[in-house]
Parts: C-alpha cells; structure tokens; sequence
C-alpha cells in the first residue's frame, strides 16, 4: 500500500514505514531479550526489501544504538547490568576487534579472505550453538537427579570460569553484580579481547560471541550477561553509527522509525527475562544461532554454487526465525505475566 | 546523588568521548580519501527531508554527529517515556532475582 511507503532522502528509496516498525519490533525484542544487537537479522530484511548493502549496516548500527539504550536502562534497573564488567569489555572488546580487522587486512593481501570468514562464522555459530543445546541438557539432567536425590545447589558459575577465577594473577578484582567474589583483571581482559578478536575477523557486531563468553567463560549469570552484553552493544552500536554516518551510509529517517518499533520490542524483551530462568534464555540462543548458522550455510552455498535461490532462502530462513522467535517470546511474557498475578491473588 | 554512581558515568562518558575522538580522526581520514563524493539528489525534496539532504551534502561531520547524538536522545527520551507511562499505570521496574 502506497501510502505507508515513504521517500528516504539518504538511501533515496521508496520504503515502507511499517516494514521498518515491524523489523525494529522483532530485533528490538530479540535484542532486549538475548542482549544482541541484532545486526545479523535487520542488515539481510533491509537489504532484501531494497536497502544497499552499506546503507543496510549503517541504517541498523544508528537503530542499535538508540534501541541499546533503551533496553540497557531497562535492564539496569532490573540489576542486570555490571558496570564494572561492561567497561573492562568495552576497553577489551576494542582492543580486540582492532586486531581482528588488522589480521583480515593482513589476510586479504594473501588472497581472498571472504570464504575462510563465512567457514569460521559458520564453525562459530553451529559451534556455540551445539555446546550450549548440550549444556542445556546436562544442566536439565542434574536438575532432575538434584531433585530427587540430595537436593543440593549448583556452584556458582561454569566448570571452565571456576577454572579461570583459580589464576590469580594482579589485580585481582570483585564483581559483586555479577555474582564473582575474585577473578583476575587480565583473564577478563583476555577473554574479552578474544571476543573482540572474533568480532573484528567476522566483521560482525560479536553480541552472540558475547553472550556465551559472559556466562560460560566469565561465569555471569544470564540475566546479567544479556544487561552487560548490551551496554558492550551500546558503545560499539555508537561508534559504528557515527563511523558509518561519516562514510555517508546511514539513512536517519528509516533509522528513526525502526527505533519507534524497536522501543515497543526491547521493552518486552527485556521485560520478558523477568519471567523465563536463565537456561531458558540460553537454550532460547542456541536455537537462534543454529538458525543463524543455517542461513550462513545457505549463503555459502549460494557463493559456491552461484543459485540465487539459496540466497533467498538464507533471507527467509532468518527472517522466519526472527518473526518466530519474537512471538515465542512475546508468549512467554505474557504466561509469565499471568502466572505472576494469579500468585498475588 | 551517590558519589559512588556517579563514577561509573563519568568513565563511560570519558570513554564515549574516546570513541568519539577516535571516530572523527578515522573519519578525517576517509575524507582524504574522497569516500564523501556521495551526493544525494535536492531537487524534489522539501522541509526535514530537504534539511537532512544538504547536511549530508555539505557538512558530512555534522550529519553524523546530528546521526549519532539524535539516536542517543531519541533512544533516551522513549526509555524515559515509557518508564513515566508504565509508572503511570503503577508498572514500576524492580531489581529481580536471578535463576538459572
């Protein structure tokens, strides 16, 4: 329908203003809820509904930025965001992706690079994805046996950030948001340069590689994860805009709109992690990224086969599993919700 | 306000303003480099639209900064307004407890 199109004066396309609210809606619920930027979903949905390929990534890092935002106070309020922790990531995370993106210059004049990051973002993506599906499993495991036998509590943290908080190497510092009494400065610094590595080799936002680092490498429980991973999200998100906008790449307007709907959805993703225990967001992830890994799978074997259809359907894949996921969620609140006040009567 | 919250802004704001001067060193870079050949087309365009295209035209560094500080305070101004909404309806936001 013409009359929900709009002229964007930057990009210089017609587009539809309640395509842009409904992209801003499921990433803005995705992202308040998995503590991402997201950016892997909205740059394929822009890009196949018209978007050039930069103005895409440009238009998503200003909408991430301002969606951040949002859902950061939100969470903080919730107590989910360790400050301290965010701000060791950002310094690391910076580091990092500096690295990164200099080994992938270096790489490039090697030969080209491109197919060797699609097959370590796929590795990565289905990599995470299986662990974290297993540890699920143990976790439910242990759980039912725990119930029924000894009735004991889990230790704090993971086996391998337990393993991690035993190097003590100076200064050794606390994170009491987090939960951690002492772990050393330099194995945070450490695990968020890698991190940051990662991001800045598969020039990807790296919320999903944050995320699990939070809570498996660092041992932060999830809620506390997706709060800090989203103000790490937030400083990146403001550099890129600005990086982006200078570079000319950045439709405001579109950004703006996507924002509106994002602000309804990041309300309700991070509102929603009030009601659903931390495993259930991390099994939640797994499934994403698995699909995320699918739909990169797709494109490499579109880039390899040269079948445009499978390009298609990598966008469909994505987009099928964003719309699915937003409403899973969405549905989770409201049981939650109504659970919590059919226990206050 | 507690001296010990007022910390944590002050590095972040510190940091962002490191991001920031980073930013527009590596910008002034790509200038040189004549990436902002880019122009967009004026001619049809009228009010905010029209605005927007003649400061991406001629004053790339404000457009991004104008990109870059309008998506902060609108992303602040909905959180803000939406606290004052729900709180509106007695939906205040509390401290949770964390479950695995």
């Amino acid at each position: 329908m013409d009359v929900f199109n709009i002229w964007l004066p930057i990009a210089e396309i017609k587009f539809s203003v309640i395509l842009l609210l409904s992209i801003g809606f499921c990433v803005g619920t995705l992202g308040g809820f998995f503590g991402v930027g997201g950016a892997w979903i909205v740059t394929p949905a822009l890009n196949i509904f018209g978007f050039n390929m930069s103005f895409a990534i440009g238009t998503d890092l200003a909408h991430i930025f301002g969606k951040s935002i949002i859902a950061t106070k939100k969470h903080s309020k919730m107590g989910n965001v360790d400050v301290k922790l965010g701000l060791i990531s950002i310094i690391g995370s910076i580091i990092g992706v500096e690295l990164g993106a200099q080994t992938i210059m270096f790489l490039e004049k090697v030969g080209d690079v491109g197919m060797v990051v699609r097959w370590i973002y796929m590795v990565l993506l289905f990599g995470l994805g299986i662990f974290m599906v297993l540890d699920y499993l143990k976790a439910t495991k242990a759980e039912s046996s725990t119930d029924s036998d000894t009735g004991a509590t889990p230790t704090k943290g993971t086996p391998i950030s337990q393993k991690l908080y035993s190097i003590k190497i100076p200064p050794v510092i606390s994170l009491p948001a987090s939960g951690i009494e002492a772990v050393s400065f330099w194995v945070i610094f450490a695990v968020f340069m890698l991190t940051g590595f990662l991001s800045g080799l598969l020039g990807v936002g790296g919320g999903f590689i944050l995320l699990p680092s939070l809570i498996y490498l660092i041992g932060c429980p999830t809620a506390v994860a997706v709060g800090t991973s989203l103000l790490c999200v937030l400083f990146m998100g403001g550099y890129g805009c600005f990086s982006y906008a200078m570079k000319g790449r950045t439709e405001l307007i579109a950004a703006m709109i996507m924002l509106v709907g994002a602000a309804v959805g990041a309300q309700i993703g991070v509102l929603a992690t009030r009601y659903v225990r931390g495993y259930g967001i991390r099994i939640l992830f797994a499934i994403m990224i698995i699909l995320a890994g699918i739909s990169v799978a797709l494109k490499q074997a579109y880039a390899m086969l040269e079948t445009p259809w499978l390009g298609t359907i990598a966008g469909i894949v994505v987009l099928g599993a964003a719309g699915s996921m937003t409403l899973l969620i969405f549905l989770k609140l409201l049981r939650g919700a109504a659970a919590e006040k059919k226990q206050a009567f | 306000m507690n001296v010990k919250r007022i910390i944590p802004l002050v590095i972040m704001l510190v940091i962002l303003l490191l991001i920031v001067f980073c930013a527009v060193i590596y910008a002034q870079d790509h200038e040189e480099q004549g990436t902002l050949a880019h122009k967009v087309n004026t001619e049809s365009l009228s009010g905010i639209s029209l605005f927007l295209a003649i400061l991406y035209n001629e004053h790339r560094l404000f457009y991004a900064l104008g990109t870059t500080i309008s998506m902060a305070v609108f992303g602040i101004l909905i959180a803000l307004s939406v606290d004052f909404i729900l709180a509106h309806f007695g939906l205040t936001i509390s401290k949770m407890e964390h479950r695995e």
